[in-house]
């Protein structure tokens, strides 16, 4: 016990100060932060001792983010990242949504690639129409060039 | 309150729909013109073909069946029904030649599959993932039982490349001498040329497996033993240096030698014919000859016919009972097993439809065939 303490407390980790959109200031470890290359980049131009900014990411995703960094750097195994990742991105595609744009602009390549893949578990057997709906595209096809491309590949609609 | 989603940028919604089987791809381009430029752009179709080589699942290996009158694929993994029996998907193209009714497979890359028809000869390049084909132009000369030939892409060029080598013995003064005609076709420019002359005096034939880039055939003694390979670089377009396969076979005398590709792997498959065991080897290291090692051999079984598929699965078929018995090989580390089959268990036995002849595996992969040579055209404009 404490010879554990001792380990502990004999390394000073830095934290660095992530302010929101909202002005909400998040305190992350360095090692948990710099998973993000933005950060990372703002922090080699001498944010680091001050508060870094992050403009596009409001404080309810920047606090699942934050959750993420430190989970990520705080050395679980393998297989028990695994089941808090998948949990993780068990959410609504609101929240899918934002954490995607705001993992894009922190430049998060591991996170981005599981959101992204999340989302294509979730659209896999899904309708053109339903896609358009979930991400919100207008069709702009006119209904004769819709029944074009479906006619000509009528296979894929089966 | 439901909330105006903006857009996500078109980086992001690549990166998902990249990870999206093609069939769900098809369809979703009739989502937005947005969409379907996305989906058709050859640097999707990179980007597709990527993550599917990435991603091990063995969901994206099919297998391209030649039957009669259409051509059929299948999903080994997923459409067999309760007495095995495949559920095959008939290719309804060329729809313009039904009464064709051999297709002679040149070779498969990328997901694409080149095959030759042998009536009234017409070369026709599938992608079978999206339904596309694209009739090409035929060399001066091909008799599929006669040639050696094969299909690949160009990594340099971003071009796909066919091979065909047509040989004739003429006897004279001192014996025989082989004489051969190689001709390349690039599909850019849909054309044949032909190039530098195999420099060696032997007999090749069949299809070249392609590993590396490069491809490999057999060259074979009188006996029917294979004692050396011969490769052709698609880049270099040159034939390189004869590569020995001394005492691979020990000294069992096999009656049919093959050659794949497995995985990453060249893999020699050789059997006794009508008779008993059959043998397989995977060369570990590319082009190290020390690095060759059996994987799967099989005594005192009733074999007739079985050739190994290739892909990322070893499989076995036997044309006789019209079965394909496919053994999943698929992690390293079984390979280094000391076990006589090397932990290559047979998963699974499938039934193949009556009046095929001929199959191939193939990735399933998006390339957007059309869209590649309106883009490629293009630039050759310039």
């Amino acid at each position: 016990m404490a010879s554990s303490e001792s380990t502990t407390t004999s390394t000073t980790t830095k934290v660095l100060r992530l302010k929101s959109s909202d002005n909400e200031i998040f305190g992350v470890e360095e090692k948990a932060a710099l998973q993000s290359e933005t950060i990372k980049s703002l922090a080699e131009d001498g944010y680091s001792e001050d508060v870094i900014p992050l403009f596009n990411v409001e404080k309810k995703t920047l606090a699942k983010i934050v959750e993420w960094l430190n989970k990520h750097a705080s050395g679980s195994s393998k297989e028990e990242l695994k089941r808090w990742d998948a949990d993780f991105v068990d959410v609504d595609k609101d929240v899918l949504y934002d954490l995607l744009l705001a993992s894009n602009y922190l430049n998060i390549e591991v996170l981005l690639h599981q959101l992204a893949q999340k989302v294509a578990d979730m659209i896999k057997g899904k309708k053109p129409e339903e896609i358009r709906q979930l991400f919100g595209i207008k069709n702009d096809f006119t209904p004769e060039e819709e029944a074009e491309i479906r006619r000509e590949n009528a296979w894929a609609f089966e | 309150m439901p909330k105006l989603t903006p857009e996500l940028p078109s980086e992001i919604i690549s990166d998902i729909l990249s990870r999206l089987p093609v069939k769900c791809l098809v369809r979703f381009k009739c989502v937005s013109k947005t969409w379907r430029s996305l989906i058709s752009h050859p640097e999707f179709a990179k980007m597709h073909l990527k993550r599917t080589k990435e991603d091990n699942n063995v969901n994206h290996h099919k297998i391209f069946l030649s039957t009669n009158p259409f051509p059929c694929i299948f999903d080994p993994e997923e459409y067999c029904d309760g007495d095995c029996n495949l559920l095959t998907t008939q290719l309804h193209f060329p729809i313009a030649h039904p009464e064709y009714n051999y297709i002679f497979i040149l070779g498969s890359c990328n997901g694409l599959v080149c095959g030759l028809f042998e009536s009234d000869p017409l070369i026709h390049i599938w992608n079978p993932s999206t339904r596309e084909s694209k009739e090409v132009a035929l060399p001066n000369y091909l008799d599929a039982c006669e040639c050696f030939y094969g299909f690949g892409y160009d990594s340099q060029l971003d071009d796909y490349k066919i091979i065909v080598g047509s040989m004739c013995t003429s006897p004279n003064r001192h014996g025989s001498k082989i004489e051969t005609k190689v001709e390349v076709f690039t599909l850019k420019s849909n054309s044949w040329r032909t190039v530098q002359d195999l420099c060696f005096s032997v007999l090749l034939g069949g299809p070249g497996a392609l590993a590396n880039g490069v491809l490999h055939w057999l060259v074979t003694q009188d006996s029917g033993r294979p004692t050396a390979m011969v490769s052709f670089d698609l880049v270099e377009e040159k034939f390189q240096e004869m590569v020995p396969l001394r005492g691979l076979t020990g000294d069992a005398i096999y009656w049919h030698y093959e050659l794949g590709v497995l995985g990453e792997w060249l893999c020699l498959y050789s059997d006794y014919g009508l008779s008993s065991d059959c043998e397989a080897w995977i060369m570990k290291e590319y082009s190290s000859e020390a690095s060759w090692t059996s994987f799967l051999r099989f005594k005192g079984e009733s074999n007739p016919g079985a050739w190994i598929v290739g892909g990322i699965k070893a499989g076995r078929l036997r044309s006789h009972v019209r079965s394909l018995i496919s053994y999943a090989i698929t992690r390293k580390s079984n390979l280094d097993s000391t076990c006589e089959n090397c932990g290559a268990v047979p998963e699974s036995t499938m039934h193949l439809p009556v009046g095929w002849h001929g199959l191939q595996q193939f990735g399933s992969y998006v390339d957007d065939f059309k869209a590649w040579l309106q883009a490629n055209m293009v630039t050759l404009k310039y």
